[in-house]
């Protein structure tokens, strides 16, 4: 992963990102879309919660090992996603960030994905979480959040 | 030479044998009478000769060397012997000592033989001996039948001799014409009876003479057939009628024996067919008994030796035995040491499962607690990531509390690492712990089993030390047996030796058999020809049966 001195352009902010894991692929969300993030309680789940990887249809991924819910709040709106524990908070340089092809393009960005940053641990894939929840119709009133 | 001609030659010869032996002996008996009767004569002669003497003078002297009868001059007076051969014939002569003085003997010049000398057995008998001499003597070369007295002077001196005889070609005349006679009578007796000894045989015979006519159209040639139903005419009642009415028998029977000797070809045929094919299967299946003889020898003796070297192993496994057995017993004696130091190891592993266990149970606990910890550095990361957040979310005004966020997830992170690792060490502790236990359980489990299996093994190899001397005794029973095996086998290939050349003898036999059934085939169909060379009746010839020339079958 870049560092923030090397990947700085000049009068381009770099980008936060929460980095995480699921189904096997690296993820990177704006810090500045996630609300806050909380514990996961199986015994007791959020009526509105959906799991990340269904939203971006990975499909069935494999359990969570240490789950938490990420809470993305726009408005009065939010959505809540359950994710893997993150395994990061970052600062990267929007000029090491490569757009998607542009035949994949239109059915990324369908799934929040807009483009990957590529590094020696793999490719890490950007979601707007907005995006997400606005597509998959994820959203629901703030006074839901229990 | 035929019959007749030995008949008549034996007639003649018998006949004139008969006539010639009674012809000899009554010639013999003439002849012996005609001597006796010489003698007779001769001896009657003498003594006319001596009374004629006699009468000349009764006394006899030599005188101036002349003989005297009393006064009678004998000497050159021939009065006497002339007057004896005038009455009876013959020669007379009176001697002078040993010389003739008076005789009517003639020399063959005609003279009177006076003057001569006596000599040979008379003077012998008259002037040696002094013995009168009769017999038969040879005067002047003639045989004579003669008499000799001698004649003697007063003092008894033989002084002369007195002789008569007869000249024995004289005597024997009337002899020889009766001799010339009864030979001439017995040869013709002998031819008459010769002529009707012919006539009479060859009417006897005549019969006979049929019968070899008929006998002889009994062809000689093989390719003529013989008619055993002829008959012999019978019609005389004498032998040869006889003989025929034998013959005819004979022909009956032969003709009987030869049509059992038809049907006897037949089935000698058949029996020497029927034996040919059993002589075939007899060699077929010889043949065959050979090779599995062969095989079965071979393989005997492969047997054999075999039975030889287990014979050797099973020795081995005798020595074998008795060192099992000695080491079975020491086994045992171990075993039961074993036995007892399982206990000890059993008592022992429970005492260790019971820690380990423990162990287990503390380590559980621990990681229980290591959980409490996680949860707490989870919640701790949870609230610095949020704490993160907000302080980004704060701009240049949370900067430092995002550092502090940072760090402190940071810390969080350290501690789930730290917590992880020790996490996986009790994890570890745990597997070894119930590894450790499994291991143990097995081993106690182990131990239980070894120390029942001990026990069953020390009874087991008290039990086997009872089957190791079984097994001894049983291997030295198998290493006699196996001895004896071997003895029997080899007898058993000596006896298969036996038997292979019995196979070979019966194969040489049969060869033999199917030579002869061949020879006997041949001989049928040889007798065959031979009854076929016989007929009595065309139909009876007819039912004699042709047969093959060859066996139908051979030997191998």
């Amino acid at each position: 992963m870049a560092t923030v001195a090397e990947d700085t352009l000049p009068g381009v902010p770099p980008l936060r990102l929460l980095i995480f894991t699921s189904g096997g692929l690296r993820f990177g969300a704006y810090a500045d879309q996630v609300a806050a993030l909380g514990p996961w309680d199986p015994d007791d789940p959020h009526p509105h919660a959906v799991p990340f990887h269904h939203a971006v249809g990975l499909g069935n991924a494999e359990a969570f090992r240490n789950p938490e819910t990420c809470i993305v709040s726009r408005g009065g709106e939010v959505c809540t996603l359950i994710i893997e524990s993150p395994d990061d908070l970052v600062s990267v340089e929007t000029r090491i960030v490569r757009p998607l092809p542009l035949l994949v393009e239109p059915f990324a960005l369908e799934r929040g994905v807009w483009a990957a940053i590529p590094g020696e641990e793999g490719i890490l894939l950007l979601v707007d979480l907005y995006r997400l929840a606005t597509n998959r119709n994820l959203w629901h009133p703030q006074g839901d959040l229990s | 030479m035929k019959i007749r001609t030995k008949f008549t030659l034996l007639n003649i010869a018998l006949v004139t044998a008969a006539i010639a032996i009674t012809t000899a002996f009554s010639l013999m008996q003439i002849h012996r009478d005609a001597v006796d009767q010489a003698r007779a004569v001769q001896e009657s002669h003498l003594r006319a000769f001596w009374e004629l003497l006699k009468d000349k003078g009764t006394t006899f002297a030599v005188r101036d060397g002349k003989l005297h009868a009393g006064d009678y001059v004998v000497n050159g007076n021939y009065e006497l012997p002339d007057k004896v051969k005038e009455l009876f014939g013959g020669a007379a002569t009176i001697f002078m000592g040993e010389r003739r003085v008076s005789t009517n003997v003639l020399t063959p010049d005609g003279a009177r033989a006076v003057g001569t000398v006596l000599d040979g057995p008379p003077r012998d008998a008259l002037f040696r001996d002094g013995k009168p001499y009769r017999g038969e003597a040879v005067i002047l070369g003639v045989p004579y039948f003669t008499a000799y007295d001698p004649i003697r002077n007063a003092g008894g001196e033989v002084i002369g001799a007195l002789f008569v005889g007869v000249k024995k070609g004289d005597f024997y005349a009337g002899y020889e014409r009766l001799k010339r006679g009864s030979i001439f009578i017995a040869l013709l007796v002998g031819g008459v009876f010769g002529l009707i000894s012919i006539l009479l045989v060859g009417r006897l015979l005549s019969p006979l003479k049929a019968m070899v006519e008929k006998l002889r159209r009994i062809p000689d040639d093989e390719s003529r057939v013989t008619d055993l139903g002829m008959r012999l005419d019978e019609g005389s009642m004498d032998e040869i009628g006889l003989v025929a009415g034998e013959f005819n028998a004979l022909l009956e029977k032969m003709r009987q024996i030869i049509a059992q000797v038809a049907d006897a070809t037949g089935e000698i045929n058949s029996f020497a067919g029927t034996i040919s094919t059993a002589v075939h299967h007899q060699a077929s299946f010889t043949s065959q008994l050979s090779s599995s003889v062969s095989e079965i020898s071979s393989t005997m003796e492969e047997f054999t030796s075999t039975a030889t070297e287990i014979a050797r192993h099973s020795q081995e496994v005798v020595d074998i035995a008795d060192t099992t057995h000695h080491n079975t017993r020491e086994g045992a004696a171990q075993v039961e040491t074993l036995t007892a130091k399982m206990g000890e190891i059993s008592r022992d592993n429970q005492i260790a499962i019971q820690e380990i266990v423990e162990l287990g149970r503390k380590s559980k606990e621990i990681t229980k607690i290591m959980g409490i910890i996680n949860t707490i550095a989870n919640q701790t990361k949870l609230i610095a990531f949020n704490a993160a957040l907000e302080a980004a979310s704060a701009g240049e005004a949370g900067r430092r509390f995002g550092v502090v966020a940072q760090e402190i997830r940071r810390l969080a992170d350290n501690v789930f690492e730290s917590t992880g690792e020790i996490e996986g060490r009790i994890t570890e502790i745990l597997d070894t712990v119930n590894r450790l236990v499994v291991a143990s359980e097995k081993s106690s489990g182990g131990i239980r089993d070894g120390l029942d299996y001990s026990t069953q093994t020390s009874g087991l190899l008290r039990e086997l030390v009872s089957g190791a001397e079984s097994t001894t005794e049983a291997a030295r029973q198998i290493s006699f047996s196996t001895q004896q095996q071997q003895t029997a086998s080899s007898q058993v290939v000596i006896a298969l030796r036996d038997i292979e050349e019995g196979v070979r003898f019966s194969s040489t036999s049969i060869q033999q058999t199917s030579e002869i059934s061949r020879n006997l085939t041949v001989m049928a169909v040889e007798l065959r020809k031979l009854v076929r060379r016989f007929t009595w009746g065309d139909e009876n010839r007819a039912s004699v049966t042709d047969y093959p020339a060859e066996p139908a079958a051979e030997a191998p």
